[in-house]
């Protein structure tokens, strides 16, 4: 049985606002597994950005206990929080934030050397990452105004998993792609999952949460629903599909 | 209105820089105000109490056995003056005085009769003491108005004069408005009575004190020169009147009193100056930042109807409000601040500031500091023009990189930190310039004023170094006794370090030059300790001549020329060797060999033995051991109580009391004497006087530096902390422009693991090639600044101190470091989630 990776205990994450609190995460038990792929779902402005956030240490929770790898991290200093995810998290976003005065292999390094030692091999293996996700030599060089979105996004991701980290974080990686590169990236994560790497990913796209392995579906600060999927490619797809429009329809989405 | 709503908007939401620039703008108002405001005070307050004292704006005066009255015809008759008041005076060059405090004082003195003094000016009285107490006084004396004020003297108080041993208590009758002679480099006039003036004449009788004739005039318009008057009377006397003649005038006394206010005021100019482009500059960088930061509302605004003039009118606004409030508080300051700087006017040039508040003045210099800062930011704020509604909402035309990629991560070694920090650096290596421009500015001053406070902090060493004299104790030896058997024996003394045999009271004249000069004579220029040689060589013949900088600047000559100088009555020509600097008498010395100085004055003798005394010798103790080896000084036997020992001990001592008074005080060279008592003849003679008087020249220096040292230190302490504030407000608001700009870039790198010290770190780093490069750049600023405040102010060459100058240059770039790190601490306040919701 795979082992736990991620575990919360009553968690809670409040927003004042305008003097009255808006409770978004309310006394949350979750547990993720290492090697799942899990898609975090749930309508618009229902918490699960601020989930993704609290479970990775970007944001503090309000209450409640967060274990990493068996590891409280809820009482942490925001420093500590940063060095605990340069080690152990990677994050790709909607919205990329590539660094506009770097060229993409420098906003890859700038993700690495902060964990690692400047080394060759280090150099290799991102440019060896870059070749993977489709972005040859020429496209090293280039500065983030340079690339179309969906080779940004791809730079984002081999920026976020350069260092190895236990768990890769996606919040709508492709919510601003075409469906082209959609597809493109969304290849890329189910090769990294196949790989062995943890994947907690935020979406509302069906397309993408077809790719996971899991199905949270989070709504009025708590998960409503959890829907388990076998790995991409191993079942049928139309069957894999109906059985997640099933699941979310029944979840009122 | 709107336009000015949006502006308060701006203000509120950027409190802590605009607080930065309130600061920058309060200090520069307050140092202008202050300038502006004291400058024309001073000057006021000088003209103001020379015009209440009644006095002519220039007084000449010839010892009176070389006057001729056609002295007076030349002036009618060469400049038209027609106005001329002659009377007589008693010139004294240096006179040792005793305060009510029981402080030892030396004042160049010109002692005159009511009679006189009323020629002289309308001897206005100030503060005095009742006619009726007046009238009991044995000896009174009446004061100019600088030493109630510097020196704290009430009517009432005793002023004892001390010559060749003898005390002359008077008793201060009250102190009066004085035109001329005013000032302790000129000299204080002083009103006595007739009995005390007549006595005086008898004590003050030879060469360097005694009676003078004075010719008082306006001489302002006429083209009058003292040069061409001296050369003028000397023609018609058929003798050189040089070292007979000396002068004074409210311009050369108005500069002199000046000096240090001026030197001041000047100094509070260039501080203004500096604080005012840092403000210029840093509103100027804000400004573009925030027209970047702001493109999308700029097309909205403008999307909304808002006119480009309009929203540029906005920033403008915004930064009129900051320097108004600051010029408002700085002004408000400025007045605050006026009563001390009358007092601090009033103590300097010794005259009564009664000016009021140059409000005027004062609003100007606050107008002057909005008026600019409105004006720079017009120039700014107008690139909104450049984005029309479309541009601006695509975040302006975005500048792609086809540079090339600098300092490449993949071939980076070392920290990431500072790689990063490079970076950044190098791709926005434009907008150092301004940052550069203000450390510069800042820098210099700072480390002149570094300089200054470490010079100044050594107390009197500092200043004593410059002067370019020895700061020796002076062993007057009688007439007639050999000065070089007494050096030999002081020399051997074990107190004693080095003794030379040396010339004292002699002034030499340079002709064609307005300037005249103490002559330093040494054999061996090695043996002075604080002449350094600038350039050239030190003499070592009879014909040749070292001269100053000072001289070389107001007269021309340098090293090959020649030069005559006048002694007494013979003109011989010198060639000048070399050249040194030097703070005594205006920078004017001249110095030459023994040989050389007899050339110029025939009779001349060495009549002092100059004692260098060993380290933790005290001169008490010095003099002590002198006694007991020579015998009391003629000074001491006039002062000394009979010992209650026998009748013939006692009559001893009073007879050598005699002795002294007759052979300091009438000139007598040798004196016997035998006295009956009883039967029994006691004799004895003056030959056993060897000393005439011992002086230290580092006490008397003491008294006329201290206070310039002291306040110097202060001021440049001062001066110091408010440019390190200046710097670090720069720094400050740098560091957090940098946050505010680079907000989402350091979101990013917070999200990637950065933590916000490594951050700061970076953003730290990244001002470093600019402050380390301006600070250098700083230092060779700081280096001629130095060199040209001393040569400008005190005649002398000013080395900067090169350790000091480099660890201060080290402080400052860590202090840069810190500063910049501890402003860009707001990084800790950007969340990360903050930044992907936006």
């Amino acid at each position: 049985m795979a082992s736990s990776i991620l575990r919360t205990e009553k968690l809670c994450k409040s927003f004042s606002n305008g003097g009255t609190q808006q409770h978004v995460i309310k006394n949350l038990d979750l547990d993720i597994n290492e090697g799942d792929f899990t898609v975090i779902m749930g309508s618009s402005g229902s918490g699960k950005s601020t989930l993704l956030y609290a479970l990775s240490g970007m944001d503090k929770p309000t209450l409640g206990k967060i274990y990493f790898a068996g590891t409280q991290i809820q009482d942490y200093s925001n420093d500590q929080l940063a060095m605990f995810r340069r080690g152990n998290c990677g994050f790709v976003f909607q919205s990329v934030y590539l660094l506009d005065d770097q060229t993409v292999l420098d906003n890859v390094l700038t993700g690495a050397l902060i964990v690692q030692k400047n080394s060759q091999e280090l150099v290799n293996k991102a440019k060896e990452l870059l070749r993977r996700v489709g972005l040859n030599e020429k496209d090293w060089k280039k500065y983030p105004d340079q690339l179309s979105g969906g080779e940004a996004q791809r730079v984002g991701i081999v920026r976020a998993v350069i260092n190895d980290p236990k768990i890769l974080f996606a919040d709508e990686p492709t919510g601003a792609l075409n469906s082209a590169s959609s597809r493109d990236v969304l290849d890329i994560f189910t090769e990294i999952h196949k790989n062995g790497q943890s994947v907690v990913m935020v979406t509302h796209d069906l397309k993408t949460a077809l790719r996971g392995t899991r199905v949270l579906y989070f709504r009025d600060g708590g998960v409503v629903g959890d829907y388990r999927m076998r790995p991409y490619g191993e079942d049928d797809s139309e069957e894999r599909r109906t059985g997640l429009t099933d699941f979310l329809n029944n979840m009122g989405w | 209105m709107n336009i000015l709503r949006l502006s308060l908007f701006k203000l509120k939401k950027n409190k802590k820089e605009a607080a930065a620039i309130v600061f920058l703008t309060m200090i520069t108002t307050l140092m202008l105000a202050v300038f502006m405001a004291n400058i024309s005070k001073a000057n006021k307050a000088y003209y103001d109490s020379f015009a209440q004292s009644g006095s002519k704006d220039t007084i000449v005066f010839i010892n009176k056995d070389k006057y001729r009255d056609e002295f007076k015809e030349v002036l009618s008759d060469d400049y038209g003056i027609k106005d001329i008041t002659e009377t007589e005076a008693i010139f004294v060059e240096v006179l040792d005085y005793v305060n009510n405090n029981g402080e030892d004082r030396t004042y160049k003195t010109l002692f005159v009769n009511e009679k006189a003094e009323r020629k002289i000016e309308d001897f206005v009285k100030t503060d005095k003491l009742s006619d009726e107490e007046i009238e009991k006084l044995e000896h009174p004396i009446w004061l100019p108005a600088f030493l109630s004020i510097s020196e704290g003297y009430k009517p009432g108080d005793t002023l004892t004069a001390c010559k060749n041993g003898r005390d002359y208590p008077f008793t201060i009758a009250g102190f009066y408005e004085t035109g001329l002679f005013n000032d302790s480099g000129y000299g204080y006039k002083m009103v006595i009575s007739d009995n005390d003036y007549e006595l005086f004449k008898l004590v003050f009788n030879n060469a360097s004190d005694q009676e003078v004739t004075v010719l008082c005039f306006n001489s302002r318009g006429t083209g009058f020169t003292n040069t061409a008057y001296i050369s003028r009377c000397s023609e018609i006397g058929g003798e050189s009147i040089d070292s007979a003649y000396a002068d004074s005038d409210v311009e050369h006394e108005k500069t002199n009193s000046m000096l240090f206010i001026n030197m001041f005021m000047y100094f509070l100019a260039f501080l203004a100056g500096i604080t005012m482009l840092s403000a210029v500059l840093m509103i100027m960088h804000r400004i573009t930042n925030d027209i970047e930061d702001q493109m999308q509302q700029i097309g909205v605004l403008e999307a909304l109807g808002y006119r480009s003039k309009e929203i540029s009118l906005s920033y403008v606004y915004e930064y009129v409000i900051i320097s108004g409030i600051g010029a408002a508080i700085g002004a408000v300051e400025a007045v605050l601040v006026s009563p001390l700087m009358n007092l601090g006017i009033q103590n300097v040039i010794g005259r009564p500031v009664t000016v009021k508040t140059e409000a005027g003045m004062i609003l100007l210099a606050g107008l002057a500091v909005v008026v600019t800062v409105t004006l720079f930011a017009l120039i700014k704020a107008g690139k909104v023009k450049k984005y029309p509604p479309v541009v601006a909402f695509r975040k302006g035309i975005r500048t792609h990189h086809f540079g090339r990629n600098i300092l490449p991560l993949e071939k980076s070694k070392g920290s990431i930190n500072v790689t990063l920090a490079m970076k950044s650096f190098f791709g926005d290596i434009r907008s150092a310039f301004g940052t550069a421009v203000c450390i510069i500015l800042a820098g210099t001053a700072i480390l002149f004023c570094v300089t200054c406070v470490a010079f100044f902090s050594h107390g009197m060493d500092g200043l004593m170094s410059m002067t370019g004299y020895d700061f020796v104790t002076e062993v007057e030896v009688m007439n007639g006794v050999d000065t070089y058997a007494v050096r030999d024996e002081i020399a051997d003394m074990p107190e004693v370090r080095k003794a030379l045999a040396n010339y004292s009271g002699y002034w030499l004249t340079v002709k064609g030059s307005e300037y005249g000069g103490v002559p330093v004579i040494y054999d061996d220029y090695s043996d002075s300790e604080n002449i350094k040689l600038l350039d050239g060589r030190f003499p070592e013949h009879d014909n040749e001549i070292m001269t100053t900088i000072a001289r070389k600047r107001y007269e021309g000559t340098d090293i090959g020329d020649s030069i005559v100088i006048s002694g007494n009555g013979t003109e011989t020509k010198y060639i000048i060797t070399g050249i040194t600097s030097s703070m005594m008498n205006g920078g004017m010395m001249l110095y030459m060999t023994s040989e050389g100085f007899c050339r110029a004055c025939p009779d001349a003798r060495p009549n002092i033995v100059s004692v260098y005394l060993k380290d933790g010798v005290t001169q008490e103790q010095f003099e002590e051991k002198l006694n007991e080896k020579f015998g009391t000084s003629v000074k001491d036997s006039v002062n000394a109580v009979s010992a209650d020992d026998s009748l013939e001990e006692r009559i001893r001592a009073a007879a050598d009391e005699k002795l002294a008074l007759l052979t300091s005080q009438y000139g007598v060279t040798n004196i016997d004497y035998a006295v009956v008592v009883d039967g029994q003849v006691i004799t004895g003679n003056s030959r056993h006087f060897i000393v005439k008087d011992v002086n230290s020249l580092m006490t008397l220096a003491e008294q006329e530096l201290k206070g310039i040292s002291m306040v110097s230190e202060y001021v440049s302490i001062g001066a110091a902390a408010v440019l390190s504030a200046i710097v670090a407000v720069i720094l400050g608001l740098i560091a957090s422009s940098n946050v505010k700009r680079q907000r989402r870039k350091l979101g990013i790198m917070k999200g990637m693991g950065y933590t916000s010290k490594d951050l700061m770190k970076q953003i730290a780093i990244k001002t470093m090639p600019v402050t380390i490069v301006s600070v250098i750049i700083a230092s060779f600023a700081a280096k001629y600044l130095y060199s040209t405040f001393w040569i400008m102010v005190f005649g002398v060459v000013g080395e900067l101190n090169i350790p000091l100058t480099i660890i201060a240059d080290v402080i400052l770039v860590l202090f840069c470091y810190a500063v910049t790190y501890i402003s860009a601490g707001r990084i800790k306040a950007i969340s990360v989630t903050e930044l992907m919701t936006e």
